[in-house]
């Protein structure tokens, strides 16, 4: 690892440096990220089923179809506010965050000559993308699920108590995923 | 002279049953029941039985007078035994104690007569007063659970929001 050579990833064309920097500001998420928010966002979806089947009295087997229905529509839905809304904060994250992954790289390297500024710099670099992409991700899923409910909470038991349960879990469920999946595609102009 | 011994005979007959069916010296003693749970109900009711024991073992027909000025006939359910009951409206059953007067059917008939003659029926003299303990009635909880877990996610909604605005921000 010289210093005036950099290493190129063949497949790619960016240097290591490069990648971990493109990362920061990439909007795919990993395999392992993906199966996290698809299986949160289907837990988030079907636990309203229970709400309908106990509370507001559907039937269950009638009303399967489209509970299975609004289920897939809304962890989809879901799946992919969870993915903006980590896109939107992860950068954030981690410029609160560089200051003290910076100083616990440091107090960890300590005095060890062997590493070049240039490798602690990657690790920093490394570490920090990883813990702003923890905490993008857990905040990302938090923020949709509590918004979620309370729009479902609100919708099936004040604005829509008086419609059928039917109407009221199709516009209950569809509302709260689309509006989060819609808000979640917004910008901030700051 | 046949003729008037027969009205005398008569006379002492309908006195002398007369005389039986009136109550001396009458004793209740009254147990009380109240609808419990009034929250799928529009009116609740109220069970006043009671044991009547009479001095002279009567068992009189009785009509009860509630404290709104209405006179219904009691039931009697056995030896001695009597049942008045009435509903409510939800809103205005709180509990709490009903006076209710007795009458006798020489009593009704008083009262009756001062009725019709606009005297005030509570100077009518009623054969026993009892007191029927009602308890008021459950009617649901104070506050609703939907509101208070619409409460519960919309303040953790809340929170969520203004973590992600300070995070933005």
């Amino acid at each position: 690892m010289g210093s005036g050579k950099q290493q190129k990833v063949q497949s790619s064309g960016f240097t290591k440096e490069e990648e971990l920097l493109l990362q920061d500001f990439s909007r795919n998420v990993s395999t392992k990220s993906s199966a996290l928010f698809y299986s949160n966002a289907f837990i988030v979806s079907a636990i309203p089923i229970w709400l309908f089947w106990r509370v507001h009295n559907m039937d269950l087997l009638s009303s399967a179809v489209f509970f299975v229905l609004l289920t897939g529509a809304s962890t989809y839905l879901m799946a992919m506010a969870y993915r903006n809304i980590k896109f939107q904060i992860k950068h954030k994250i981690a410029v609160r965050r560089e200051d003290a992954v910076t100083r616990e790289i440091n107090r960890q390297i300590g005095d060890d000559k062997k590493v070049t500024r240039k490798e602690k710099d990657e690790r920093i670099l490394w570490k920090k993308n990883e813990v702003a992409d923890y905490e993008a991700t857990t905040f990302s899923i938090f923020y949709n699920n509590a918004l979620f409910l309370a729009i479902i909470i609100f919708i099936s038991f004040f604005l829509l108590k008086n419609s059928s349960p039917l109407v009221n879990y199709i516009f209950s469920i569809g509302l709260a995923s689309g509006a989060l999946a819609l808000f979640s595609t917004s910008t901030q102009t700051n | 002279m046949s003729r008037n011994l027969l009205a005398v005979f008569l006379v002492c007959l309908c006195t002398g049953a007369a005389l039986a069916t009136t109550c001396t010296s009458p004793k209740v003693s009254v147990t009380s029941f109240s609808t419990q749970d009034a929250t799928i109900l529009t009116q609740v009711a109220h069970v006043g039985e009671f044991s009547l024991t009479c001095g002279n073992n009567a068992q009189p027909n009785l009509f009860a007078e509630f404290p709104c000025g209405k006179i219904v006939p009691v039931a009697k359910i056995g030896d001695g035994k009597y049942q008045v009951s009435w509903t409510q409206e939800i809103k205005k059953s709180g509990g709490g104690n009903v006076a209710v007067r007795l009458f006798d059917e020489e009593g009704y008939a008083n009262v009756r007569k001062a009725q019709r003659d606009g005297d005030k029926v509570a100077n009518v003299k009623s054969l026993v007063d009892i007191t029927v303990a009602t308890k008021s009635a459950y009617k649901g909880p104070w506050v609703q659970a939907e509101l208070v877990a619409a409460l519960a996610v919309g303040g953790i909604a809340y929170f969520a929001f203004t973590a992600k605005s300070k995070v933005q921000g």
